[in-house]
């Protein structure tokens, strides 16, 4: 294992908190900054996050078709739109999760470690075979939740087993996700504070909820790839925290107060 | 006599070492039909007889009696089994095992929802006990943290036991045969002790005097 990880799984335990979200504008913001990134779609069967990036009619090959040995994994790699050096690993969505071991997505991931600087796994939701799959290559893990109760009850659970399978504190890195600074200020939801003590860590990142990230993701495009959106600096920050720098987490949610003016602006823009 | 153990590989039926044939079916008929409820008709188990070499023409007896039951053997094993691969049963035997004070156990972390310390002494966790993380003691349990999850104490010791956290948030605690449910959260240092047959809930710094140091 490298001094810095590289081998990045994204899991939540819960559904719907934004995994596919996350690892697609993770990894495009990566690509934007010039590192070459490859995202690996864990979720068979269901998969979405070639859905996400745009690229679902450009798949060939699958993560299955490399693990049968039709095709060798980097042959199955999909190349983005716009980033060049952005990688998809589709999943089949013909396959179900049984189909594939651990062992499988290790070898697979140590066919193409060479060839990137980062390497983003999709997991699915839940904690069985699908999530041990995406979490047997990976170095360190990106825990996603939001500012709910279940979801938080779900990512403790999900450190516990990462615990479990040999993962350090500081190479479990939580995101809240779907933050509303507003409802947090009045107290209707779970402020920052309130996660990091209900999980006992800190939080490598906040990134606010918004409705581009929606429009975004019904377009096909991560919403990092537009201009002047909100969540942009979240991930900037979260990128440039995992490289080790010190970065204050309320700088995440800077973007939200200006974000009624800025949402102006880019009205007057498109007139 | 006849016994099952959970693995990861599945159930087991476990027979050790015997003399008379009959008793262990007759131990079967009761083991099986005592957990009637848990099987379906043509559920899959393992065999595993101790001391196999000895036994080995009552074998074929064993499994047609199990048939007969509603299951079937899908392996017969040889050897004995190991502890280290038994869970289900590990809480239960620990309590039956009565007196076996084994020390203090000192654990530093988080104990995260899923986890749990399952222990035949007194138990010390320095760190948070999360909701649905369980710790069963024998003897004691003290959490330098939060205690949001769930605590049995003085399994194997009794009432005497107690319970210390630096605050209490769990819905649900047992001290010994003793079981109670909370619905206040208590923010400060506390003890949870047994007297006149329930469990009573004190500020720490008022009971310690009182309770425990006598």
């Amino acid at each position: 294992m490298a001094d810095k990880p590289k081998v990045f799984v994204v899991t939540s335990g819960k559904g719907g908190v934004g995994k596919t979200t996350f690892t697609s504008n993770l990894g495009c913001t990566l690509a934007k900054m010039g590192e070459r990134v490859c995202l690996l779609d864990a979720d068979i069967g269901l998969k979405n996050l070639d859905v996400v990036l745009g690229l679902e009619n450009r798949i060939i090959y699958t993560s299955f078709d490399v693990v049968n040995g039709t095709v060798s994994a980097k042959e199955a790699l999909v190349k983005h739109k716009q980033l060049k050096n952005l990688y998809l690993l589709a999943a089949s969505q013909v396959a179900t999760k049984e189909m594939m071991a651990p062992e499988d997505m290790k070898r697979m991931v140590q066919e193409i470690y060479d060839d990137f600087d980062y390497i983003l796994i999709d997991s699915p939701a839940g904690i069985e075979r699908g999530f041990r799959n995406s979490v047997a290559p990976a170095e360190a893990a990106f825990i996603v939740t939001t500012p709910e109760i279940p979801a938080i009850s779900d990512a403790d659970r999900v450190i516990g087993l990462l615990e479990n399978y040999g993962f350090t504190e500081d190479r479990m890195f939580i995101v809240l996700n779907k933050f509303k600074a507003n409802m947090a200020k009045r107290g209707d939801m779970l402020d920052k504070n309130d996660v990091e003590k209900a999980l006992a860590m800190r939080l490598i990142g906040v990134i606010p909820d918004s409705e581009e990230v929606i429009i975004a993701t019904n377009k096909g495009i991560p919403a990092v790839l537009e201009d002047g959106v909100v969540i942009g600096k979240s991930f900037e920050n979260i990128v440039r925290r995992i490289k080790g720098e010190d970065v204050p987490i309320d700088d995440d949610l800077k973007g939200v107060s200006k974000g009624f003016i800025s949402s102006l602006l880019s009205m007057f823009k498109k007139r | 006599m006849v016994d099952f153990k959970m693995t990861k590989d599945g159930l087991i039926l476990y027979i050790r070492d015997y003399t008379d044939i009959y008793t262990v079916l007759q131990g079967i008929d009761e083991k099986v039909k005592s957990m009637r409820s848990f099987f379906a008709q043509g559920d899959k188990i393992m065999l595993l007889v101790e001391e196999h070499e000895k036994h080995i023409s009552d074998i074929p007896k064993i499994v047609s009696r199990v048939q007969e039951l509603g299951l079937t053997i899908s392996h017969v094993l040889m050897g004995s089994e190991g502890e280290k691969d038994v869970i289900i049963r590990k809480k239960v035997d620990m309590v039956n095992q009565g007196d076996t004070r084994s020390g203090t156990k000192i654990v530093k972390k988080n104990l995260r929802s899923g986890q749990n310390i399952i222990h035949s002494g007194d138990v010390v966790l320095i760190g948070n006990l999360h909701a649905g993380a369980e710790i069963v003691a024998g003897g004691s349990v003290v959490v330098f943290g939060r205690c949001q999850g769930t605590v049995r104490a003085g399994v194997n010791e009794g009432r005497e036991s107690i319970i210390a956290a630096l605050s209490f948030e769990a819905p649900f605690a047992q001290i010994s045969d003793l079981k109670a449910t909370f619905s206040e959260k208590i923010a400060f240092p506390c003890v949870l002790y047994v007297k006149v047959g329930r469990i009573e809930i004190g500020d720490y710094n008022a009971k310690i005097g009182g309770i425990y140091i006598e």
